[in-house]
Parts: C-alpha cells; sequence; structure tokens
C-alpha cells in the first residue's frame, strides 16, 4: 500500500509542497490546523510536515498519534524563530532516560 | 504497604518461591531489554538530532528564496505554477522491530525530482532556484520524519519497561521475600512446638513408668 505525504500550514510556507506533490491544506489558526491532520490521519497520510509554530499550538492533536506507528507528524522551520522540532525531540529524552543528555550545551 | 496474606503451608511456601523466582527471571530480562532500547533510542535521537539542524537549515535557506520569488511572481501565476506538480508524492512503508516496537520506514521514490512543471515564462529563475532545494532535501525531511518517529516510539516503550521493571524490582520480589520469611518463621515456630511437646510427653511417660516401677513391689 501507498501513502501520501502532506503539509499543513499558512499558504506562504507550504505552497511550495505543491510542486513536489504533496496533499497541501491550508491553515492558519490551530483550529483548521487540527482538524486537518485528523482528516489526513484517517486517508492515508503517513508524513505530516506542519509549521512549527501552528504544531506547538495543537500538542494534544499531535500526542494523540504519537503512539502509533504513523502518520509520523513533524514540525518544520518558519519564520518563527523557534524551533520546536527539538523540543520535541529533548522532551523524549527527558522522558525516556529522566535527564537531558543530549542538548545539555 | 500491602503484604500478601496467605496461609503458613508447605504447600504454599513452595509456591511462592517458584513465583519468586520466576519474577526475579522476569525482572532480570526485562532490565536488559530496557538497556538495549535505551542504547537503540540514543543512537536513533542523535541521528535525528543531527538531521533536524541541516534539514532546518537548509529548510531556511529555501524559505528565503521561495519568499522572494513569490514578491517578484505574480500571485495567480504562481499557484498556477505550483499546481500541477510532476511527481505524484506517493510513499512506502515497510516495519522494522526494534526489541518487539515496531516502527515504520518510509521509502520515497525522488526518481523524478528534477525539472518544473511549468512554463519559464511567467515565473523567476528564484523560484527554480527554491523548488530545486526542496526537492532535494525532500529525502532527509521523510528520514527525520522516520527518525522522530522512531525516537519517540522507543521512548514510550521505555517509559513502559522502566515501570515495570521497577514494579518488579520494588514491589512484587520484596513481597514475595517477606511473604516466604514468614511462612519459614511460621513453620520453624510449629516444629519447636512440636518438638517440646513431644518431649514433655515422653518426660511424662518416663515419669509415669517410674512410678509404676515403683509402685509395684509396695503395692504387693
Amino acid at each position: 500500500m501507498t501513502y501520501k505525504i502532506g503539509a499543513v500550514g499558512p499558504r506562504s510556507s507550504v505552497l511550495g509542497f505543491m510542486a513536489l506533490g504533496f496533499g497541501v491544506f491550508e491553515a492558519d489558526n490551530a483550529e483548521t490546523a487540527s482538524e486537518c491532520i485528523d482528516k489526513m490521519a484517517h486517508n492515508g497520510y503517513a508524513v505530516i510536515f506542519i509549521t512549527q509554530s501552528l504544531c506547538a499550538q495543537i500538542k494534544e492533536t499531535i500526542e494523540k498519534y504519537s503512539s502509533s506507528p504513523v502518520p509520523s507528524i513533524v514540525p518544520i522551520p518558519d519564520d518563527s524563530g523557534t524551533d520546536y522540532g527539538e523540543e520535541i525531540l529533548k522532551d523524549a529524552v527527558v522522558r525516556a532516560i529522566g535527564a537531558d543528555i543530549l542538548y545539555k550545551d | 504497604m500491602a503484604e500478601i496474606k496467605v496461609n503458613p503451608t508447605r504447600m504454599e511456601l513452595k509456591k511462592l518461591k517458584s513465583r519468586l523466582s520466576v519474577a526475579r527471571r522476569g525482572h532480570k530480562l526485562l532490565k536488559d531489554k530496557r538497556d538495549e532500547l535505551m542504547r537503540q533510542f540514543l543512537e536513533v535521537v542523535k541521528q535525528a538530532k543531527e538531521l533536524r539542524r541541516k534539514v532546518a537549515e537548509a529548510f531556511r535557506a529555501y524559505n528565503t528564496g521561495f519568499e522572494s520569488a513569490s514578491a517578484l511572481t505574480d500571485k495567480k501565476m504562481m499557484q498556477e505554477a505550483l499546481m500541477l506538480p510532476r511527481t505524484e508524492g506517493e510513499l512506502k512503508i515497510s516495519y522494522r522491530n526494534i526489541m518487539s516496537v515496531t516502527v515504520p520506514e518510509f521509502h520515497f521514490d525522488a526518481s523524478s525530482e528534477n525539472g518544473a512543471n511549468y512554463g519559464y515564462a511567467f515565473t523567476t529563475g528564484e523560484l527554480d532556484d527554491a523548488l530545486s532545494k526542496l526537492s532535494s532535501m525532500l529525502g532527509d525531511m521523510v528520514r527525520l520524519a522516520e527518525l522522530e518517529k522512531t525516537s519517540l516510539l522507543l521512548c514510550d516503550e521505555i517509559e513502559k519497561t522502566r515501570r515495570r521493571v521497577n514494579a518488579l524490582e520494588y514491589i512484587m520480589i520484596p513481597q514475595y521475600e517477606r511473604a516466604i520469611k514468614v511462612i519459614a518463621m511460621k513453620l520453624e515456630e510449629n516444629e519447636r512446638g512440636n518438638r517440646t511437646r513431644l518431649m514433655k510427653v515422653k518426660d511424662m511417660m518416663i515419669k509415669a513408668q517410674l512410678e509404676a516401677l515403683k509402685g509395684v513391689p509396695e503395692d504387693e
């Protein structure tokens, strides 16, 4: 079975993905974004890229899918400057090991 | 702490002893599993961290390129240019088993990645540049998705396993040990009680016999 790749985010950030054949869903606020994610998860999307400022706002939706093998939801950098993707990894390390040993610098 | 209520019999003792040995073996196995999971997890996270840095950098470059492209191109032309993808973004998944955790492996076929599917007349070179940057980092992005998913799944499993190890180590095994000790002491106590009773009975019997012997001539 083949799966699809999708992108969620504000128009300017995700438009480029359209040219690569991704399923592009425009979302400007947290509500639309989490609706999009739910819809995509049930429609055969295995990898979902989402701009990280949106990602930070819909943590609950993301966590819902974190324990199943698909979909994999990946925050991508946008112009907000924060690095939410690293935050998720860091969080996982702290939860699994009990101390932050990778990002202690 | 809650104690196991048991009858102090040899049957119970035997049962508890075998359960204790099973618990000990399970504890050892789970501990090994946890250690191996940790090792795998750290490896994956290290890779994911590096890849994320790389992708983030590439993405920033792409973003600035795309921004300037969209500033220079008409909005409608832009949309039109991007609407028809050259490749179908399709993904194959296989599953791998790491210490009984099922993790996905994404296979993205990026064969026909180069070249744009739009006329060059109405768009600028910046757009071509930005898109080729994006498509060249696509493989990395998919790999990143795979690594991050793997690390999250492993993290869950490590948490679960650690909880089990701790439950065995600090609750189950001590409980069994205490219950076994209680039964052993009770049994020993019974044994001692029995022995003193026997000794007492023996004494009484000897006394009775002596008395009987003494009494014989006098009676006659």
